[in-house]
């Protein structure tokens, strides 16, 4: 390393950190690999030329079938050795307890190992169902950040915390804060994803060692194995039981919560990111339509209220059609409702009488205010001199 | 003793079979052409953004003089309510004389975010039934809600009851809180808020996940490797493809709604607790005194039993009646078994409240 590629200011080496990040980068896409299996292969292989005849929808289906005839092959393929060994050992019991352990260790480190190095790259896929699809629930809204996690470099990490301790400068430090913000979500994210991750995979081994248990249970209880479905069934009953009981538990509500929320939180300040951007661009944005979009609602409900209104219109219309027609006055009787300022006039053949005793009652109160004004008027203005006025 | 009752040859032979079935199973399906869903003849009647509001063709000549609206889920399509001829809860009461209506929520859009529960009960349903009553020229009719439709459903009728005259709830959560609600469990502690304010509307893949990752292994493994079994019958494969597709055709869930639903509902446990807002109305289902008939699933795993069956508990209806199917949540509406039992069992129960 040449004294001209460090940088004055500090003691990193440029080269390294360079290296670091292309492994960072590479550790992103392991190289695939397959299960190491002769049916699984023969099927994939049979499924490359038969896949273009098929319509889009029944192939989509049909890979489902297939991604679970390669967990049901391996499984097979795993006890089809096993009862090589137990043949051999011709029955004998304590032998045979010793060949079933054996042989679920060793499933058990495939399991482990392909976590590590996705060498059992489509069986693992749906042995980790639930993360699977935690991820697709969430991948169809913009960055779908789970994928960048498989592999993420240790010192990666370390690299990213030195730099998000570092304050915004200058005139884009709003911007650059709510980037180092938006990393520090997605590092919350990570560890968030990578717990669930390990919870997962214990509880898959969790889930092999209950299978073993009851296989030693079968063979002191004189039950028989007589398929290979039969062994895959028993796979699938055991995860579904060691599953079921955990996601049952505080622990994975909180972690299940923990998972989700950082998730939305990055996305949050993600969009939030990418929306300054275009505004910036004058190009519209989701924030900008999601105001359309409300005072759009609004109009709906505006709307909605409207025709409300009319149809009542209309039903007290033609009620009135059919009995007799009273010509409201503006004082009465005009409803208002509560928060709203359209007028409803009410048809009720009674209101002819209310009108004419109104009319009375109005007409002998004008009558009394007049009577008493007229008084107060005499008596003010020969207190004090005034002139009188008649109207 | 040695519990593996398999020879090698056995083994080879399974697979053999299995491969066999499967290339049977490829050309099945490569000859399935399109599934058609929706069996019993209908049209539309009423139109309002998204939703549709549909009335089916009567199938006999005497009719319940109150008609029926059958209000669904937000989630997932109602189709399912009406999947194929003999898999069919529509087809079913309108043999046994029903007058039926049901409410397609649609594929709610962006511009639908901001409608809340409010909208939807008060301003949907109600409108729906302003039509039905309209049309038949009564004051009220009949109300059958399924799942989460049924959960509006009883709001409405706690609302508005003078326009319902009989309700029926079909595998509907009341009490949010039971041990065995395992949804419940899984929602208490994400930020709804934070979900909603983020997305906007909800995307129906989320949903489906949610529904998947109560069962991975058998829902989303074991069934596809049974399927293999049974893709040499033609029927039978239509028969899969048909719930395939109804599983995965998820709508997404207008937000506001969403939020409102799942943290009144979920989260707060409200319905039972009599704190559930819908505009500026409190819900009090104590208010209910009109005649229940409450249907629930005895191994429904989305909506325990227990959370059913506590509506009985909240309603001030003194003609109650509770009946439990021996199935699942989807198998309420289209098995055979199904086919037998709720039909008859709900047009009996109304003929007997309304002729």
């Amino acid at each position: 390393m040449s004294n001209k590629d460090k940088t004055p200011l500090n003691d990193f080496d440029l080269a390294d950190i360079q290296k670091k990040y292309m492994d960072a980068l590479m550790a992103f896409k392991s190289p695939e690999s397959k299960i190491d299996s002769v049916w699984v292969n023969a099927m994939d292989d049979w499924w490359k030329s038969a896949k273009t005849d098929m319509p889009y929808e029944s192939s989509n289906i049909f890979e489902k079938v297939l991604d679970q005839c390669r967990n049901y092959y391996f499984m097979s393929e795993q006890f089809s050795s096993l009862l090589d060994g137990i043949n051999r050992s011709k029955n004998n019991n304590d032998q045979l307890t010793d060949f079933i352990n054996k042989k679920f260790k060793e499933i058990e480190s495939a399991f482990s190992s392909g976590k590590n190095t996705f060498n059992l790259n489509g069986f693992l896929n749906n042995f980790e169902q639930p993360i699977d699809l935690m991820k697709s629930a969430f991948s169809n809204s913009s960055f779908d950040p789970s994928e960048v996690f498989d592999g993420l470099n240790l010192d990666l990490g370390k690299l990213r915390d030195q730099m998000l301790s570092i304050p915004g400068l200058g005139y884009s430090r709003e911007a650059q804060d709510k980037s180092k913000y938006a990393l520090k979500l997605l590092s919350n994210y990570q560890e968030n994803f990578q717990e669930y991750q390990t919870v997962m995979l214990r509880l898959n081994q969790e889930a092999l060692e209950l299978m073993r248990k009851r296989i030693i249970s079968m063979s002191k209880d004189d039950e028989k194995i007589d398929s290979m479905r039969l062994i895959y069934d028993l796979w699938i009953e055991s995860n579904e039981k060691v599953y079921g009981d955990y996601v049952y538990t505080k622990e994975y509500a909180e972690l299940n919560g923990r998972l989700v929320n950082s998730m939305m939180a990055f996305k949050k300040q993600s969009h939030e990111i990418t929306e300054d951007m275009l505004s910036e661009l004058h190009i519209p944005t989701i924030k900008s339509m999601d105001e359309l979009e409300r005072r759009h609602y609004e109009l709906r409900k505006q709307v909605n209220e409207m025709h409300s209104e009319i149809n009542n219109l209309k039903k007290q219309l033609q009620q009135k059609n059919s009995k007799p027609v009273v010509v409201k006055k503006e004082t009465k009787p005009v409803v208002r409702r509560k928060n709203k300022t359209k007028k409803r006039v009410t048809s009720k053949p009674s209101n002819v009488v209310e009108l004419k005793q109104v009319k009375k009652k109005v007409a002998t109160r004008v009558k009394a205010v007049k009577k008493k004004a007229k008084q107060k008027t005499k008596k003010t203005s020969a207190d004090k001199g005034m002139i009188e006025i008649k109207f | 003793m040695n519990p593996f009752n398999i020879k090698p040859e056995d083994v080879v032979d399974e697979i053999h079979e299995f491969n066999s079935k499967l290339a049977q199973g490829y050309k099945t399906l490569a000859d399935l052409g399109e599934i058609e869903v929706g069996v019993s003849e209908k049209e539309a009647v009423y139109q309002e953004d998204n939703l549709v509001l549909y009335h089916f063709k009567s199938r006999t000549k005497k009719q319940n003089s109150v008609p029926l609206l059958i209000v669904y889920a937000l989630v997932n399509r109602p189709y399912m309510a009406d999947l194929q001829d003999g898999r069919s809860m529509i087809q079913g009461l309108l043999d046994q004389g029903v007058d039926v209506y049901l409410i397609d929520w649609g594929y709610p859009d962006s511009a639908d975010k901001y409608l809340t529960l409010d909208d939807y009960i008060n301003g949907y349903i109600d409108r729906c039934v302003d039509v039905i009553c309209e049309k038949h020229k009564r004051k009220n009719i009949n109300l059958l809600g399924i799942c989460q439709g049924g959960a509006f459903s009883l709001c409405y009728t706690a609302l508005h009851q003078k326009k319902i005259k009989n309700l029926i709830t079909t595998v509907t959560p009341v009490d949010y809180h039971t041990k065995d609600d395992l949804l419940s469990h899984m929602v208490r502690e994400i930020d709804i808020d934070l979900i909603v304010d983020t997305l906007g509307n909800i995307p129906g893949e989320m949903l489906n996940a949610t529904f998947l990752t109560l069962k991975p292994y058998s829902l989303m493994g074991q069934k596809y490797v049974d399927l293999v079994n049974i893709l040499d019958d033609k029927e039978k494969a239509m028969n899969f493809m048909r719930m395939e597709k109804w599983i995965f055709d998820s709508p997404d869930l207008a937000g506001e709604a969403y939020r409102e639903f799942i943290k009144q509902f979920y989260q707060q446990n409200g319905l039972v607790k009599g704190t559930v807002k819908i505009g500026d109305d409190i819900v009090d289902l104590g208010k209910i005194t009109i005649p229940i008939l409450n249907i629930y699933a005895r191994d429904d795993h989305l909506v325990p039993t227990d959370a059913s069956k506590a509506l009985e508990g909240c309603v001030s209806s003194k003609d109650y009646n509770s009946l439990e199917f021996p199935g699942g949540h989807i198998g309420i509406y289209v098995s055979g078994k199904a086919q037998k039992m709720i039909p008859p069992s709900v047009a009996a129960w109304l003929d007997k409240r309304t002729k």
